[in-house]
């Protein structure tokens, strides 16, 4: 146990000496996941609207936002043509409505919104935006009748009250529809949970391999051996000693992906965090293994693309027939990509998890004492 | 009883018979020689003693135990050919590493790396990084991170190759008197004047022993005046009977 914590806390101190190293560690992730984010976020940011007898107001509340344009359509044909050439993201009929009023007070207003469903997330927001609109619309004209004298409504709304809090219905139905069902591509938000994994994965495989081979290279290995370490605490050494440090990059990604770059984050940070940790244990496992594996540092290069490119193509980044599918279910990126997944766009919790996160340890079990056999090519006892 | 004792070590790496039935004993109290020239097999020997290597046939004990064996590895220190120290530590990190490595610990460990600091000359520049450090410091800290845990056998493996002549005496200074304690040391050179100064010397080359005894042994057999032409001797010999 001691020769664990004296290893453990020589790792972490050459660490702390090696400003290079920490800048991989800590700032590599932060720019390749930023670039990432950018590149998929959309090149471009503004968000098109069609609108069909839209009222002024309506148009005008959609407008406050400077990343949307509001494209007019004569008729809703028409609209539905351009939706579909993708020129917009969503468009809005509006019926029973003109000059800031119901066209008739019995009948209220009618809303026809249509999506495209191959936006993921973002359709989602916009469907979002476009019923508060749709109510705030409805709420500012109720106001303004009850203001008028002699007003027949027999509801009138307080003008404090907050606009979830009355009942709308009878004034204002919201039809919405997708013109494809919601396909989960294209967007950061979706790619998000295998991208922040497999750059955590990335960085962490190299750093550990990398570190490994160098304590072979500079005969650090055979001295260390020729001491009465056991492998296996040689092994779990290394473990811990990189442990702390990615537990610390862990949580430095999640806070920066879900504050600062404001990814969808429906579940909870701390469960976020959790999974990560764990995730990071894969690839350190793995780092270590094929660099005692390894012959040379070419050969360890070698093995980067053999382990690093599979992975993200088949942990969820594309639609893969059932076949490929399963062959995914071989790399632990997968199952940290499932897990972000649940947590960051389902709002699951970590017992949704707990099956992902049971795979990720049995894959780093494997590794580890595969590791500790692989040792004995160094030293046989 | 030997503190090392090799017999009939044969090893080799894929095709290629690098050590082929190596026999030497070496005794406490004393400093052995292995004197060869560079790919003779010395470094291969001694990774085999300290219980890197395993030997392909053949038998090697130290201290009583036959190797591999924790027990008897800690009780040795061994100086590698290559530094093997984490340059990115401290000269003194890395005595605390190594310190704990062989289950030192708290005062203990401090008093013993002060003393292994002093032996090597080295006290002032403990709080350095390695990577600050030049060649013969580095070689200085090897050996005493080698020296450490006080072992009672003591490998080093061309331990003074770039160190000051002035340094290098101090040093063999030092291991005469590790070895009066009753240290059993092994050292591996390829220099021979530095071969005159071990007590015990065995000849080397392309993995075989071809020669043992006292310095003063093998030059009156010979009938040379210096442990070079004894080895010129001995290596003509060899080329000639393999004729
Ligand atoms: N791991 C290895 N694999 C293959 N050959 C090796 C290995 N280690 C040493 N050798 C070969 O064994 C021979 C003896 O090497 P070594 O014991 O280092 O000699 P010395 O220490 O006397 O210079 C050399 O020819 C060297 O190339
Ligand atoms: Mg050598």
């Amino acid at each position: 146990m001691n020769k664990i914590r004296a290893l453990s806390m020589r790792i972490f101190l050459q660490l702390l000496h090696d400003w290079r190293t920490l800048a991989i560690m800590f700032v590599l992730p932060l720019i390749l996941i930023t670039l990432i984010w950018l590149v998929l976020k959309g090149t471009d940011d503004t968000v098109k609207i069609g609108v069909v007898d839209a009222p002024k107001v309506l148009t005008q509340m959609l407008e406050k936002d400077e990343n949307i344009e509001i494209k007019r359509y004569g008729t809703w044909e028409n609209a539905q043509v351009a939706l579909d050439k993708e020129d917009v993201i969503a468009i809005v009929k509006v019926t029973g409505f003109a000059d800031g009023t119901f066209t008739d007070p019995n009948v209220g207003v009618r809303f026809d919104i249509m999506l495209d469903g191959t936006k993921g997330s973002r359709s989602v927001s916009i469907e979002k935006l476009l019923k508060t609109a749709s109510d705030s619309m409805v709420l500012q004209a109720l106001q303004k009748q009850s203001e008028e004298p002699f007003a027949d409504e027999a509801v009138t709304p307080d003008p404090n009250a907050d606009a979830l809090q009355v009942d709308l219905s009878p004034y204002l139905s919201v039809q919405v529809s997708y013109l494809d069902d919601i396909r989960d591509i294209e967007t950061f938000d979706v790619w998000g949970a295998t991208l922040i994994g497999f750059v955590s994965f990335f960085i962490v495989f190299l750093l550990a391999g990398m570190t490994f081979l160098k304590e072979r290279r500079s005969g650090t290995l055979e001295k260390l051996l020729s001491t009465p370490i056991r492998r296996q605490e040689i092994v779990f050494g290394y473990i811990c000693g990189f442990g702390v440090v990615t537990i610390l990059q862990s949580i430095i990604i999640s806070l920066y992906v879900i504050k600062v770059l404001g990814i969808t984050m429906n579940g909870s940070i701390i469960d976020i965090v959790i999974i990560m940790i764990v995730s990071t244990v894969c690839p350190l496992t793995l780092g270590m293994l094929l660099s005692t594996a390894a012959n040379s540092e070419f050969q360890m290069i070698q093995f980067i693309p053999i382990v690093i490119v599979p992975q993200l193509f088949f942990s969820g980044l594309f639609n893969l027939s059932f076949g490929w599918e399963l062959f995914g279910r071989l790399f632990p990126l997968t199952y940290t990509a499932d897990a972000l997944n649940k947590v960051l766009l389902r709002g699951d919790g970590l017992s949704a998890c707990l099956l992902d996160l049971l795979v990720l340890l049995i894959f780093s079990t494997l590794f580890v004492s595969l590791n500790i056999r692989l040792l004995e090519k160094r030293r046989n006892i | 009883m030997d503190a090392i004792s090799l017999k009939n070590v044969h090893i080799s790496f894929g095709k290629a018979q690098i050590l082929k039935g190596v026999s030497l004993s070496v005794m406490p109290g004393g400093i052995y020689g292995l004197l060869g020239p560079s790919g003779s097999g010395k470094t291969t020997t001694v990774k085999i003693i300290v219980g890197i290597l395993k030997a392909s046939v053949g038998e090697v004990v130290v201290l009583e135990e036959i190797m591999p064996s924790f027990v008897a590895m800690k009780s040795i220190g061994y100086m590698a050919q290559e530094n093997a120290l984490y340059e990115d530590l401290t000269g003194q990190q890395n005595l605390e590493f190594f310190g704990a490595m062989y289950g030192l610990s708290g005062k203990n460990l401090e008093n013993r790396i002060k003393q292994s600091l002093n032996f090597i000359d080295l006290s002032g520049e403990a709080k350095k990084l390695v990577s600050k450090y030049s060649g013969g410091m580095k070689r200085r800290l090897a050996l005493a991170a080698a020296i450490l845990h006080a072992p009672k056998v003591l490998i080093l493996d061309e331990p003074t190759v770039g160190i000051d002549p002035v340094l290098r005496r101090s040093i063999w200074r030092g291991l005469y008197k590790i070895a009066q304690t009753g240290t059993a040391i092994l050292i591996t050179t390829h220099v021979m004047d530095e071969a005159e100064k071990c007590q015990r010397l065995a000849m080397m080359r392309e993995g075989r022993i071809i020669g043992e005894g006292t310095p003063e042994e093998l030059k009156a057999h010979y009938g040379c005046f210096s442990i070079e032409d004894v080895f010129l001797r001995l290596s003509t010999e060899k080329d000639e009977a393999r004729r």
